[in-house]
């Protein structure tokens, strides 16, 4: 069950986040993991609160870099004195139901104890690449007033856009560096990707994905309202990534709120 | 090996645990294998990985909402890395979490854990199926 004091305490006073209250906010979600669902009451009247949130899928490739970029992105949003939560999502065995959550293992933990938020969910039983209560969770932490919520997928394939739902932004990290013509073309992904992230600058030729990307952009242009975003970088030594955090927080009223 | 499916899995399946590595300590042969095992009953699986304070483990542990916290210290300072850990972990206090603790621990030192708050100690050597059953009987009641 859902305290619903609680997240009313969380709705009055938005500087309530910080590490003394995880602890409730992790029970709260641990209750939308086992079935409850959020009290109506809570529906109404947060509507500006949640358009002062950023919502943020990060997808792409199993080993593309999606944590790592995750790890240097949070480190901006510090910087800039945002509060975040980030759910990593990590698969569970069909076999054994087992689930390894591995992604925290990339995040720096200097940040565990600042107005981060770290959640590792589990898909567990269901069927797509998102728990089936990912959309509770979101709901949830707009409610609790984060300015940022991040969400890394699973690693992916061609047609796994479930998470679109979810968030307003997706960042695609293609990971194949045999980024071909007929990948592209089959792949469903570019079809909601907002902005590209380029990963891994120092092994592969950026250049080229690149303009592959946007040759292919170019095509389907007239199927798009706005053109996605292009940013190539490296996760581990973050660059790059400064340019996807500003244009992220461009809708929130501070802005980027770094130099 | 294929494992079959049993009702035991699926108990498991809501349990999580947060497998931590404290303080100077890089060897991580034993914690993977401890993962892969617990991994394979069906239990959810957090790893802090290499390196971790007491705060940073309490941190993790808060924030996941786990049902168990295990620890794996080869480097000879378990006593005192849990006694740490267990001091700012009360603070936040969560009486229902079960503490585990393997690694290099001498008969004198598995009393002392004992005595601190963990529930239970695997010295090295111990049986994965001794541990999975002890672990069992610890989460799954």
């Amino acid at each position: 069950m859902i305290d619903s004091e609680i997240l009313d305490a969380f709705v009055r006073n938005p500087n309530l986040i910080n590490v003394k209250s995880y602890h409730s906010i992790a029970k709260i979600i641990s209750a939308l993991e086992q079935g409850s669902t959020i009290p109506q009451q809570f529906y109404n009247g947060n509507a500006d609160k949640n358009e002062n949130c950023v919502t943020v899928g990060i997808t792409g490739g199993a080993g593309a870099g999606k944590s790592s970029f995750i790890n240097k992105l949070i480190s901006y949003i510090v910087q800039a004195k945002y509060s975040v939560a980030i759910v990593l999502i990590d698969p569970s065995s069909k076999l054994t139901k087992g689930t390894l959550l591995g992604d925290r293992i990339r995040m720096n933990p200097d940040y565990f104890e600042k107005n981060v938020y770290i959640r590792s969910l589990s898909t567990l039983d269901h069927v797509g690449n998102v728990p089936s209560f990912l959309d509770d969770v979101v709901k949830c932490m707009k409610i609790i007033g984060f300015d940022f919520i991040l969400i890394e997928t699973i690693g992916i394939g061609q047609s796994d856009d479930e998470v679109k739902k979810y968030v307003e932004n997706i960042i695609y990290i293609p990971s194949n560096e045999n980024y071909d013509w007929i990948q592209q073309h089959k792949s469903s992904i570019h079809d909601i990707t907002d902005i590209y992230f380029i990963n891994k600058n120092d092994i592969q030729d950026t250049n080229r994905i690149q303009t592959s990307i946007e040759e292919y952009l170019e095509l389907m242009k007239q199927y798009r309202q706005k053109t996605p975003a292009i940013f190539c970088g490296n996760s581990i030594n973050g660059d790059g990534i400064v340019e996807v955090y500003k244009a992220l927080s461009k809708k929130l009223k501070n802005g980027s709120n770094i130099e | 090996m294929v494992q079959i499916l049993n009702n035991k899995n699926i108990a498991r399946s809501n349990k999580r645990i947060l497998i931590a590595k404290l303080g100077l300590d890089g060897h991580d042969r034993g914690v993977k294998i401890i993962i892969n095992m617990l991994k394979d009953a069906g239990y959810q699986v957090i790893y802090s990985g290499l390196h971790k304070l007491p705060m940073q483990i309490v941190q993790i542990g808060v924030q996941e909402d786990v049902d168990a916290i295990g620890f794996s210290i080869l480097s000879g300072s378990h006593v005192e890395l849990i006694t740490d850990f267990l001091e700012i972990w009360k603070t936040f206090d969560d009486p229902n979490v079960s503490i585990f603790a393997g690694g290099i621990i001498s008969k004198t030192d598995e009393i002392k854990l004992k005595a601190i708050g963990v529930d239970e100690v695997f010295p090295t050597e111990t049986d994965l199926k001794i541990i999975l059953a002890k672990i069992d009987d610890r989460m799954l009641t």
